[in-house]
């Protein structure tokens, strides 16, 4: 388990407060008079992030800020690079075409 | 008429150009969208407004009384603030993200917000040959493309949005700019619209060649 951690699983609620803060940003996501937009912030890249292209569709990792390279455990990623994300299901890999 | 002739080129509005469009600032992008047809200001879409604001583009009345049909009927009960419809299918700009509909290009967020990334993503899979905007079998496949399943209101939605945008444009080369798609999404080229067309109107009083000189 310990290991498991150490090579991504579990570590994305370790480190999986979403930033939605947007004070530093020529944009703004939430208007005053507009409550839905208070109450649900979309995520705010930080400058730093790893993650780079936030917003741009990976082919084949399930890419977050907390795992910028998709899932590393096991090699899972590397294993499937040449699948796109939705086929990728443990131990039925191929069970939609 | 100067001040056509510098719209035409492209060039952007100032806030001279966009007339008491006064809450502007404080709305989100698909309040914006629709604001054009909010010419009193006071948040509700009546049919009569939406009616108005086609027939101000020069559209035919059965046009832009079947666009009215689709819009108020359609949009106005996710708007409302009561489980009862509305009456008058009004449409209520402050809940109007709410009338957010699948299978189109997502470039609207479930908040009413504006997501560039699905709007240039849009753009960079369907606008076939990079010419900077969409023709007529982009769009086929891009209706095509952005379907959810058995999403029959979204993909009719998105289906007479897509065709009222190339009614409204209607470029001379069968290719809807990208830019002028942008502007149809925070609105701003429906009021650019109906003045020109008025502007045409007035030249072809005047018994000029009803066309606007664009240089």
């Amino acid at each position: 388990m310990s290991k498991a951690k150490q090579n991504g699983f579990g570590l994305a609620q370790a480190n999986g407060v979403t930033n939605t803060d947007d004070s530093d940003k020529p944009y703004t996501t939430s208007l005053k008079g507009q409550p839905q937009t208070v109450e649900r912030k979309p995520f705010v890249p930080r400058d730093d992030e790893e993650l780079i292209d936030i917003g741009t569709a990976r082919a084949n990792t399930a890419a977050t800020t907390a795992q910028p390279d998709g899932t590393q455990e096991r090699g899972w990623a590397k294993k499937h690079e040449h699948e796109t994300v939705r086929p990728q299901r443990p131990r039925t890999p191929a069970f939609f075409p | 008429m100067k001040q056509y002739v510098l719209n035409v080129q492209g060039h952007p509005l100032s806030s001279h150009d966009l007339p008491e469009q006064n809450n502007l600032h404080a709305s989100q992008v698909v309040q914006q969208h629709a604001a054009y047809w909010d010419t009193d200001h006071d948040g509700v879409i009546w049919p009569l407004d939406t009616y108005r604001g086609c027939r101000r583009w020069g559209w035919n009345p059965l046009l832009c009384l079947f666009a009215t049909f689709l819009i108020n009927v359609n949009l106005s009960y996710p708007t409302g603030s009561s489980w009862l419809p509305d009456p008058f299918f009004r449409i209520y700009l402050d809940k109007l993200y709410k009338d957010k509909h699948g299978s189109d290009s997502m470039s609207f967020d479930n908040e009413g917000r504006f997501k560039p990334q699905q709007f240039e993503d849009f753009f960079a899979k369907y606008d076939e040959g990079n010419k900077g905007g969409l023709d007529v079998l982009d769009l086929l496949r891009a209706h095509k493309g952005q379907r959810f399943v058995f999403d029959f209101f979204g993909w009719s939605a998105s289906f007479f949005e897509w065709l009222a945008t190339y009614l409204l444009l209607w470029p001379d080369d069968g290719i809807l700019r990208k830019e002028d798609v942008r502007r149809v999404f925070d609105g701003s080229i429906f009021e650019w619209k109906a003045e020109e067309y008025e502007a045409k109107q007035k030249q072809k009083k005047r018994g000029g060649q009803g066309k606007l000189r664009v240089m």
